[in-house]
């Protein structure tokens, strides 16, 4: 990523944002229990995000968008949808900041509203993960990725993979379930049918 | 908080019972040969792992409450082996604690946690349990690079057990064991998680960066504490090792397989059968198991 002033890449974020939600910083802070406003900017969890890469906003500048109020621009992002939770900024931020609390929060945002999900597979891919949670109270790694598998049409990529591990004995396709599934499925309230529309 | 030790059940996770099962297995085989006596918490579920944060901030709560809750009526303290269950079972155990208001709105799920479990992760119980003395088969010779992965040793407030960006305890606990543990940059680099799946090249490259660093430093083997780094390192080694031209391949062990070698266990007992980069080369390589393949 060259090198670009706080000041530009800003600015530039603000160009293309258009619209700016001011008020957007406490509600985020709310929803995600972070004080986010703390945030200086030192793109400390930026520089140790192992998955910088394949962000289009780091880390710290989503914070900062977010400071700015410029929501539109963060709920279309890729980047909350690639953090995969790791914690490394969360142990590295000088503010205490646990910026996968923050993509939790906007992810959420984006599914509450019904704005399109910028990475629909893996959003997918979670929700096969709770639904097979919400069937047995455990998650059933074989009924998940025979599930993504199909929705994404990829089955016949995917098969060898399953088989390999089938071989093994390493994909159980008899379910391990919960005895008392009444009391996980409870949990679910209205949180699983909300993400299954 | 309870000061008193209660007895320990595991809670093995989901992934224990399926990908993972050589962890559970040696899980159990490493304790046995410690002579502690371990049952698994009865009808544990999903602790929601990446995917309830992921979708639903609810329920990333609710789920390692109900299993905190369960061990709290069972009489247990939880004992941890997959690093992402200790994770958000410590981290729910931290935030119900520390909150009365939380309490309540669990309760209102019928969810009724006093905070009284501890959750130990199984490399903190063998940091304490006096290896080196016990160690009947010594790996001596063997190189392992200890491989934390992210969750287990990250921030305090969720259970890190070990200083994030420099852990020591697997190479105590291994070192204890008779290993040799190389020094290496890796240790917590992230594996991709869950990516590996929905987007297979991105993950793919982090952990061809772990695999590279590893042969760097000469390692016979990776020794893992999480289900998932395993299954990634363990399944894409092959994809990855074309693509980059390793010449070799590195097998990716549970750490729970090595200490119950080293104590003894039966090698049959541990479920080298399992994996796809064989294993049991480099351990008879260094005579901890017999000769031959699987
Ligand atoms: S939790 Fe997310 S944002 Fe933070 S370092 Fe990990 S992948 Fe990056
Ligand atoms: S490390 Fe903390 S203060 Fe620095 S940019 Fe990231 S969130 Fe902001």
């Amino acid at each position: 990523m060259a090198a670009v002033s706080i000041h530009h890449e800003v600015e530039a974020i603000h160009h293309e944002a258009g619209a700016v939600d001011p008020g957007w910083v406490r509600r985020i802070e709310a929803t995600s229990g972070e004080p986010v406003r703390l945030c200086f900017g030192c793109g400390v969890c930026s520089g140790s995000c192992p998955l910088a890469s394949a962000m289009d906003l780091l880390p710290g500048r989503v914070l900062r968008a977010i400071q700015l109020g410029l929501r539109d621009r963060v709920l279309q992002a890729v980047t909350p949808w690639v953090c995969i939770g790791c914690e490394t900024c969360a142990v590295r931020c000088p503010n205490g900041i646990d910026v996968a609390r923050v993509m939790d929060a906007v992810r959420q945002e984006v599914l509450a509203l019904e704005r399109p999900v910028p990475m629909p597979g893996v959003y997918r891919f979670h929700r096969w993960f709770l639904r097979t949670v919400w069937l047995l109270g455990r998650a059933h790694e074989a009924a998940l990725s025979a599930g993504y598998a199909l929705q994404q049409g990829r089955l016949r990529r995917d098969l060898p993979t399953g088989l390999r591990l089938m071989r093994r004995r390493r994909l159980a396709l008899w379910p391990h379930a919960v005895r008392r599934r009444g009391e996980v499925r409870r949990l679910f309230g209205a949180g699983i049918r909300e993400h299954e529309r | 908080m309870n000061a008193e030790r209660r007895p320990l059940a595991l809670y093995p996770g989901c992934s224990l019972l399926s990908t993972g099962v050589m962890y559970r297995l040696s899980v159990h085989e490493t304790l046995r040969a410690l002579g502690i006596p371990v049952r698994e918490l009865a009808d544990w579920n999903c602790c929601g792992a990446t995917s309830a944060h992921y979708l639903d901030a609810g329920l990333a709560l609710l789920l390692p409450a109900r299993n905190l809750a369960l061990a709290e009526a069972q009489g247990v303290d939880i004992l941890t082996a997959c690093a992402a269950c200790h994770h958000h079972l410590a981290r729910a155990h931290h935030a119900l604690a520390h909150s009365e208001s939380l309490g309540r709105s669990v309760e209102e799920h019928g969810i009724d946690y006093r905070g009284d479990v501890r959750v130990q992760h199984v490399l903190t119980l063998l940091d304490d349990a006096g290896l080196a003395a016990r160690v009947r088969r010594p790996l001596t010779g063997l190189r392992v690079a200890c491989y934390y992965g992210c969750l287990l040793v990250r921030i305090p407030r969720a259970g890190g057990i070990d200083d994030p960006d420099a852990p020591s305890v697997m190479e105590r606990v291994l070192r204890a064991c008779g290993a040799d543990v190389v020094a290496w940059q890796a240790g917590t680099w992230c594996c991709g998680a869950g990516l590996a799946v929905a987007e297979p090249d991105v993950a793919q490259g982090l952990m061809a960066d772990i695999l590279a660093e590893a042969h760097r430093v000469g390692a016979d083997c990776i020794a893992a504490v999480c289900p998932l780094c395993q299954l990634n390192l363990d399944l894409h080694q092959a994809a990855i090792a074309l693509h980059r031209g390793f010449r070799r391949m590195l097998p990716v062990v549970f750490v729970t397989q090595l200490t119950a070698l080293a104590l003894g266990a039966d090698p049959r007992r541990l479920g080298f059968d399992r994996h796809l980069v064989d294993a049991l080369p480099v351990l008879a390589a260094v005579e901890v198991v017999a000769g031959g393949r699987r």
